[in-house]
């Protein structure tokens, strides 16, 4: 059965500018789509729609989306939340500045442990793991410091490590690894995509590095001025482009390293 | 002018724990170069970055324009300069959210008095340079998506023509077709007004694209640096080889498994390369460079 459907979704600004017209996707479990396009042709607006994010001034003028089978946006209305958590594009905006990593850390473990029955001190091991699962050499130090003192990197990735902890059935991944060095990007994809083998989760991923798409994404989405151009397997997205817009990212994709 | 920075050390000190983000680092940003500094998430880039552009004072070494220096080791003032600029690592939080994006491009010629005509011509013809609608100037930071105001940054920096400007993962949030017309754009500005960039990216291709010189980064250390093309072409060291073989492929159809380039820790924790020698990771061994080939400087005495 699809785990996610997405149809007719069309996002709006509250003075009529149309940001997503028609939008429409699915997810199967265990599979991760990918979406790519130009810079500010929705995939943001797409992924927080999803979730009831939309920032104020903006929202969706009609869709449904549905995840196992059950509708949780209908004609354009949030009616459930879906078991689906994020990664945001700018991780420092969704870490708590306030609070120490391990105080995000813990609270969300405790929220989770209500539900599986994890003691206090199983907690504290399992943030450190976490952030050992993140490819973190130090997390002892990191668990004591705030968000301000940590490198873009190592904020983006407490983020991927508490959004996987969280067990969604769905991921959203809005450029996870954008800011991380490709040997850290390397494991990071690693630990999705492990993630979805053992818990056959779906992941929505977004990226403009269409090395990462080729590599990671069964099937992916095209977008371009809040169209979905394309939406295909990789492989024909990659060697058959049916859109213009799809060429161009092709032919613009610089050139590889491909001498080795 | 060219920016030195000389053996520069930052000691993050808080709560009885210290961090050594930069330890012994020099580095010469040349006018009409691009140097591009690769490396490690947390090696320190994004700070010495800012000791560059005199935004943070670096607890040894010095900084100096050619020979004259304007910030100096701790207890002396760091104080920044309008010759440089710098495009921060995250767009949007480095925009004021009480600002239009008119108001944050235009503030850097403020100081140099120009006329409101001025700015607002400068304004629209810069934000047309990096793909922009001049609509854009007239909304909010919050109104626009990641890469527009990656786009923007880049924009506010470059207008009131500065010397040197440096970019912290410049193009990180674009798609490929608006980074490669802002590589572009970089380039033809550095050719027309020689500009130097100090960039600092974790893409490979870009360093390709752009830089002149390369310096690699590691726990703090710069573990290999010399010509863009000798430390591409023939990488020396450890970590240098495994970011250069990490690079995803794009193309679904040849086989790619990252994470075999990354080699594995003690605790099967994947972590960077260890030494060959020692098989230690590469923190542990003592700064200094060996020339490998001409300005090709290596940390690692095994690949040395
Ligand atoms: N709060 C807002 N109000 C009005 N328009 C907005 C708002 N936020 C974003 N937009 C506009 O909506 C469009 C889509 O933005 P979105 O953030 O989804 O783009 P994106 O595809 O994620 O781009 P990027 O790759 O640059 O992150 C953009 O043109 C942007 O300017
Ligand atoms: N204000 C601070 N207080 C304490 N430690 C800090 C502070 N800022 C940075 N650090 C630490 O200094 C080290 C270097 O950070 P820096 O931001 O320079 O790394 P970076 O190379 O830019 O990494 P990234 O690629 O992830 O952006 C990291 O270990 C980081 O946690
Ligand atoms: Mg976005
Ligand atoms: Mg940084």
């Amino acid at each position: 059965m699809t785990l996610l459907s997405v149809e007719g979704l069309s996002i709006r600004t509250a003075d009529g500018h149309t940001l997503v017209r028609d939008f429409a996707l699915d997810v199967n479990p265990g599979e991760i789509v990918g979406i790519v396009g130009e810079s500010g042709s929705g995939k943001t607006m797409t992924a927080l729609s999803l979730l009831g994010l939309l920032p104020a001034g903006v929202s969706v003028a009609c869709g449904d989306a549905s995840l196992s089978g059950r509708p949780f946006l209908r004609d354009g209305r949030v009616c459930e939340r879906p078991n689906a958590t994020m990664i945001f594009q700018n991780p420092t905006a969704a870490l708590n500045p306030t609070m120490k990593i391990e105080a995000q850390l813990i609270r969300l473990l405790t929220f989770l442990g209500k539900r599986r029955g994890t003691g206090r001190r199983g907690r504290r091991a399992r943030a450190e793991a976490l952030l050992e699962s993140v490819g973190i050499h130090e997390p002892r130090a990191v668990l004591r410091r705030y968000p301000h003192q940590l490198s873009g990197g190592m904020n983006q990735r407490v983020m991927v490590a508490m959004a996987v902890a969280a067990e969604p059935s769905l991921l959203i991944a809005d450029e996870p690894t954008t800011g991380l060095d490709v040997t850290v990007q390397a494991q990071i994809l690693e630990l999705i995509r492990s993630t979805v083998a053992s818990r056959g989760i779906g992941v929505l991923f977004v990226s403009h590095d269409m090395g990462v798409i080729a590599q990671t994404c069964r099937r992916v989405a095209v977008m371009y001025h809040g169209e979905l151009r394309e939406f295909a397997d990789v492989d024909d997205v990659f060697h058959a482009p049916r859109d213009a817009y799809t060429e161009e990212l092709l032919a613009s994709t610089l050139e590889q390293p491909s001498e080795r | 002018m060219d920016l030195v920075l000389d053996d520069i050390g930052v000691v993050y000190r808080r709560g009885g724990y210290e961090t050594r983000a930069v330890r012994g680092v020099s580095l010469h940003i040349r006018k009409g170069e691009t140097l591009a500094i690769v490396g490690e998430s947390g090696s320190g880039k994004t700070t010495i970055a800012k000791v560059a552009a005199g935004l943070q004072k670096a607890t040894s070494g010095s900084l100096a324009w050619r020979s004259t220096p304007y910030g100096a080791p701790e207890g002396a003032r760091g104080t920044g300069s309008r010759r440089v600029q710098m495009v921060f690592q995250h767009p949007v939080q480095s925009l004021d959210p009480l600002w239009r994006i008119r108001r944050a491009v235009q503030e850097p010629l403020w100081h140099g008095g120009a006329s409101r005509r001025e700015a607002d011509a400068r304004a629209a013809e810069l934000i047309t340079q990096v793909g922009l609608d001049p609509s854009v100037l007239d909304r909010y930071p919050r109104q626009i998506s990641g890469g527009q105001a990656q786009r923007v940054a880049i924009a506010r920096a470059l207008i009131a023509k500065p010397e040197i400007v440096i970019l912290d993962e410049p193009t990180a949030s674009l798609d490929q077709t608006v980074r490669a017309r802002i590589l572009t754009l970089l380039a033809e500005l550095q050719a027309g007004t020689g500009v130097g960039y100090l960039m600092i990216t974790h893409d490979i291709s870009s360093v390709r694209r752009l830089a002149t010189r390369i310096a690699v980064m590691y726990h703090g250390l710069i573990v290999e640096s010399g010509p863009a093309s000798a430390v591409l072409d023939a990488p020396r060291h450890p970590y240098t080889r495994a970011l250069i073989a990490a690079v995803p492929i794009a193309d679904p159809r040849v086989p790619w498994n990252g994470a075999e380039h990354v080699a594995r820790h003690r605790a099967g924790i994947l972590a960077q390369a260890p030494c060959p020698v020692e098989s230690s990771p590469c923190r542990d061994h003592g700064t200094g460079l060996h020339q490998v080939g001409s300005e090709h400087l290596v940390a690692c005495t095994a690949a040395a």
